[in-house]
């Protein structure tokens, strides 16, 4: 809310400088988000233009006596929007403009000193947007009524600050002069009442010319009317046009003055209708038909929708209710006869309409918030009177006025001691009710109970606790205590987080770098990668950022080669790059399936690097039971990839090598290598691990190499499980460390095996391991056509 | 007799001290316990002493025996430790260069400063609860007290599935899960994704974290909330800092407040961080709206709580000075590298 502080203090006062002010107001919930001083101007003082003449060497200057403060001046201008007769700023040799540093100085134009010079909007601080039409392009004409040699800034109010509240969604009562006047009056502990404004003017002489139909009250909650003969329609006086200006609107003339100045202090938009443009003197407020159309005040012509609400008459549509007039009733210079509409729109039929429109103004962007049903008439009656006071018009007797019933907000009773309990404090009873009155809520205190009667703007202030903290706001949040924290026993951790802290710490140990990526995707994308599983058919959101994030991951792999890829385009040396994140797939349950992985990835590196890693992330965790096989997964090389099992035949991840044709679509070569692990299954094993300690082993291990030969194709790991299955009780290990090929060797390979062989209860001796060894070879024999390397 | 072995003893410690080489240390052994040596010849003359000299001689030779063997061997071994000395003397290498590069890992600056925040909680015995980053409308909007026409539930700002599931735009519904699923006292905090309907800039992104909590108990009060989130931006901030509250307005709180910490980086003379301010906006908090109690089964005559929750990415960039949020998405390995 944008509020001249000149126009604040019509209702307010200001105790201390306006930013001590500004932070008692931010204190109480009104959060003063900037302030804006003006620039001090000096040496301007209004004038009367008493005469004007061309000068004699120029097709365009003119050459004007002023009259003003002192003797008269001599001022050469080339404003053209001016005439004898009219009140100028006048800027005198010295003056501080807005718009340069520099004083003003007498200057001789073509022969001719000029005195000074007649000021623009711009030359004041006043943006041209805000200031009449016919003053956008030239001098500023100041109204009639400026008094004569007065100080300008003053006269304009240019001297008062502007601070900008910030509003909360519940406080729509204070997106208006008097909501923050009242807000103003109480957080600096006085008590604010609204000014009333009756007309007096009370009898029925408008029923002979108007009758209002509401055909759905779920709609339109109210609607008054007034009507009133036009008596002039000319520029409204200074004091309105300034305050006017100073909120950024433009003055126009008396009538829409009015209507945007009762808008501003009130909060409720108001619209005027030419009465002679209404048929039938009969106004409906209903919905449109599809396919109507309707010419806006702004000369657009618009196609409704039927959810739009109109104001209409018998024959035609007169405007868009709450957020434009037609142009077909607008107020013209021929006007004879005024509607004065105020009305209590429903805010979601506002917005509807709005939306279909596209339209954003202040009048639907205010009935959207929601308004009280109070100020409907209120705001009438305001601008009734202030036309009036204005010499605008003549009011007809007597108002419209139709509504759904409709009551006060309601009392709400508390308990003082739950006010305390809630807010930890020991406020008094009689005190909470001093509190509640600098705010318009009046209390009645029964014992311990207090019941408050929120002021009828207040819409938000409907359960014990609504009350509670417009206390604890008068009392200030910064009485509340503080003092001793309020615990207890610690709660039990959650073990599946500490899981995944460990595994990003074990991965940051092995120098993965921790990476973070959206959770969006592109369909293209997403086929890209070749999935023939769930994850081929991602969630997609209605109502996505475009198309290139439309769907929700079902793997961490793009978001991974997108990495590598900028850190691969940038040169960086390969690293290890991890993430654990959420991956989200379809489900039959109400709730998509939704579930946490590991993934890392390297460019630069080739399978076994990836495994490796794998290897020390999985010896770390102490899961010694899982094993790979190789892997159909499209999205990575054939025969350099590997499914993840776990010991009871699950697959819980994969590892391997990216397809190549995969790796085009990131501009990255091969080899690339990923691996996503779930975090499910890590979790899982990390909670339910229990270490039983053995005392460490008394006996040496006897250890022997072994080299064997045999097929290409026959994994060095199915080797090492048959080992260990074959050789016997002693047998304890069996790792390979060399794999060997050669011409000799033909289409064979031979792999060496490290082997160790224990006993907790002696020290072994040679017999016993080379019948074990001797059963060991005969049984890959048989198993793999695999033999002793000579 | 005794003089003889004495002198012996003397010469041959003398001369040990003296060798410069194994070669002349054993030389010098040998000169005195070898088969010729000194201290030999008087043993072997010992049958030409009385019964009553013999022992005495005996046991003033062996002594001095000892004495020179154990010379020897400890002048051996200063010599081996200085010929060891001298091979290493000729092993010199450039001490600047290092071996093959051992890669240091990073975590993610966002979990870095998330950690850091979460130890201050866990400290004070609150447990962490996740929950999913689809979720239902009810759990994110309806049970959370947000009124069905509030701004926040149209398209332009939240992601939705279909009417039923959107991407939550808070953490908070996870409170509710929470709530539901047992009776207080609980004490958690909540962390996570969250997403809102905003283009990637500077400073707003799709993708966002929070991190919020909820404390619920008998006899809760705000006085319980300002200790313990001032108690936070103490720990996080430093002992100097100071809170101030002031009123707001979200629906699932009541009373409602924001919490504004005195800037980390100037302690409150303002400067470019706290854009001249020298507070920070921090976090929103409240006390736990009656509807929203009631709402997940919790009596909220005999129960009391707060809520709280910040956005992590922004306190993250202000931590280490980060301009732009869009480096936190970006996985640049020279920007992730520094943390």
């Amino acid at each position: 809310m944008l509020t001249p502080l000149l126009w604040l203090k019509d209702y307010a006062s200001i105790d201390g400088s306006v930013p001590e002010y500004a932070r008692k107001m931010t204190l109480s919930g009104t959060i003063a988000e900037d302030i804006k001083y003006s620039k001090e101007l000096s040496g301007i003082t209004s004038a009367k233009i008493l005469s004007m003449k061309r000068h004699e060497s120029s097709d365009h200057l003119w050459i004007v006596a002023l009259s003003g403060e002192g003797s008269e001046k001599t001022v050469v201008t080339g404003a053209q929007n001016i005439s004898v007769g009219d009140i100028v700023a006048h800027g005198l040799p010295g003056a501080i403009l807005a718009d340069r540093d520099e004083p003003l100085e007498s200057r001789e134009i073509l022969g001719i000193t000029s005195q000074g010079m007649l000021l623009s909007a711009t030359e004041l601080g006043i943006p041209a947007s805000c200031v009449p039409k016919d003053a956008e392009d030239g001098v500023f004409v100041l109204p009639k009524d400026t008094p004569l040699g007065a100080s300008v800034p003053e006269a304009l109010g240019l001297t008062e600050a502007t601070i900008d509240f910030e509003l909360t969604n519940n406080r729509q009562d204070c997106n208006s002069i008097l909501g923050i006047a009242a807000e103003t009056e109480a957080c600096q502990g006085r008590e604010f009442i609204y000014p009333e404004y009756e007309t007096g003017f009370d009898g029925d002489e408008i029923n002979n010319f108007l009758n209002i139909e509401i055909e759905d009250f779920s709609k339109c909650h109210r609607y008054t009317a007034r009507m009133a003969r036009v008596i002039k329609i000319e520029p409204s006086p200074l004091w309105m046009q300034v305050r006017l200006m100073a909120s950024g609107i433009r003055p126009i003339n008396n009538i829409v003055d009015v209507s945007n100045f009762v808008m501003i202090e009130t909060g409720q938009p108001l619209h005027m209708f030419d009465y002679a443009q209404i048929s039938e003197g009969k106004i409906i407020v209903k919905p449109a038909r599809k396919g109507d159309a309707i010419k806006t005040l702004d000369g657009v012509q618009r196609e409704l929708a039927s959810q739009t609400l109109m104001i209409s008459d018998p024959q035609k549509h007169i405007g868009i209710a709450g957020i434009m007039g037609a142009l077909n009733s607008e107020i013209t210079d021929s006007t004879e006869m005024i509607v004065i509409e105020s009305a209590n729109f429903e805010k979601t039929a506002i917005k509807a309409g709005r939306k279909f429109l596209g339209i954003n103004s202040e009048s639907a962007s205010r009935f959207e918030k929601g308004l009280s049903i109070f100020l409907t008439r209120y705001a009438c009656d305001r601008a009734a009177g202030l036309l009036m006071e204005l010499g605008a018009v003549d009011l007809l007797d007597g108002i419209i006025d139709v509504a759904e019933p409709f009551e006060r907000p309601s009392d709400v009773a508390l308990k003082a001691s739950a006010a305390n309990s809630l807010l930890g404090t020991n406020i008094e009873i009689g005190q909470m009710a001093k509190l509640l009155s600098l705010l318009g809520i009046k209390s009645k205190i029964e014992g311990e109970t207090l019941t408050a009667t929120p002021p009828i703007f207040r819409q938000d202030i409907n359960v014990a606790e609504d009350v509670i903290e417009e206390i604890a706001r008068m009392y200030g949040y910064e009485n509340i205590p503080t003092g001793a924290l309020p615990f207890g026993a610690a709660e039990t951790p959650n073990a599946y987080y500490s899981a995944k802290q460990l595994i990003k710490s074990i991965m940051a140990a092995v120098g993965g770098n921790e990476i973070l990526t959206y959770s969006f995707l592109s369909p293209s994308t997403n086929m890209r990668l070749r999935f023939d599983d769930i994850r081929k058919d991602p969630i997609a959101l209605r109502n996505p950022l475009g198309e290139d994030n439309s769907l929700m991951r079902t793997s961490l792999i793009h978001g991974m080669l997108e990495a590598l890829s900028l850190n691969f385009r940038k040169k960086s040396k390969p690293a290890l790059m991890f993430e654990i994140g959420m991956v989200y797939h379809k489900s039959d349950s109400a709730l998509p399936d939704q579930k946490e992985m590991l993934c890392f990835g390297a460019y630069g590196f080739e399978y076994a690097y990836a495994k490796s890693v794998a290897d020390y992330l999985f010896e770390s965790l102490k899961i010694s039971n899982s094993s790979v096989q190789r892997s159909s997964e499209n999205h990575l090389h054939p025969k350099r990839s590997a499914d993840i099992i776990s010991s009871d035949g699950a697959k819980i991840g994969y590892i391997g090598q990216t397809h190549p044709a995969v790796l085009k679509g990131y501009d990255l070569p091969s080899p690339v290598v990923i691996c996503e692990i779930s975090i499910d299954f890590l979790a899982e094993q990390i909670i339910s691990q229990q270490i039983k300690a053995v005392a460490a082993h008394r006996y040496p291990a006897i250890e022997r190499d072994l080299a064997i030969v045999c097929d290409e194709a026959i994994l060095a790991g199915d080797i090492s499980r048959e080992i260990l299955a074959s050789g016997g009780q002693f047998i304890k290990e069996a790792s390979v460390f060399d794999v060997y090929k050669s011409e000799a060797l033909g289409d064979k390979k031979s792999i060496a095996f490290a082997l160790a062989f224990r006993s907790e209860d002696r020290t072994l001796v040679d017999e016993d391991v080379s019948a074990a060894i001797v059963n060991i070879l005969k049984r890959l024999e048989e198993k793999f056509g695999a033999t002793l390397r000579e | 007799m005794d003089l003889s072995i004495q002198q012996i003893q003397n010469d041959a410690l003398k001369e040990i001290g003296k060798a410069a080489s194994l070669r002349e240390l054993e030389a010098a052994q040998a000169r005195y316990l070898g088969r010729k040596g000194a201290l030999t010849q008087i043993l072997r003359s010992m049958g030409s002493l009385s019964e009553t000299e013999r022992p005495l001689a005996g046991k003033a030779a062996n002594e001095a025996r000892e004495a020179i063997e154990a010379a020897a061997k400890a002048r051996k071994a200063e010599l081996e430790f200085n010929e060891l000395n001298r091979t290493l003397e000729e092993e010199p290498i450039d001490i600047t260069l290092s071996g093959a590069k051992i890669p240091v890992g990073h975590t993610h600056p966002l979990y870095k400063f998330w950690n850091e925040l979460n130890e201050i909680f866990f400290s004070l015995g609150f447990s962490v609860a996740e929950g999913p980053e689809i979720e239902f409308v009810k759990y994110n909007f309806d049970m959370l007290n947000v009124p069905a026409s509030h701004p926040s539930r149209e398209d332009t700002d939240t992601f939705f599935v279909d009417d039923e599931l959107c991407l939550r735009t808070q953490t908070s519904p996870v409170q509710i899960r929470e709530m539901l699923k047992r009776q207080p006292p609980i004490r958690i905090i909540s962390p996570g994704k969250v997403y809102r309907r905003d283009e990637i800039d500077a400073t707003h992104s799709p993708l966002f974290h929070q991190l919020e909590g909820l404390v619920v108990d008998k006899g809760i009060t705000m006085a319980s909330l300002k200790s313990t989130l001032d108690y936070i931006a103490k720990r996080l901030y430093g002992e100097s800092t100071k809170t101030v509250f002031r009123p707001h307005q979200f629906y699932f709180t009541e009373p409602s407040a924001e919490m504004d910490a005195s800037c980390f980086v100037c302690h409150g003379e303002g400067c470019r961080t706290c854009k001249g301010v020298g507070f920070i906006e921090l976090l929103g908090c409240g006390m736990v709206h009656p509807n929203v109690l009631r709402a997940c089964g919790i009596d909220p005559q005999e129960y009391s709580g707060f809520a709280f929750g910040m956005g992590i990415d922004r306190m993250a960039m202000f931590k280490y000075q980060i301009s732009d949020l869009r480096l936190l998405f970006n996985n640049d390995l020279d920007f992730l590298s520094q943390f």
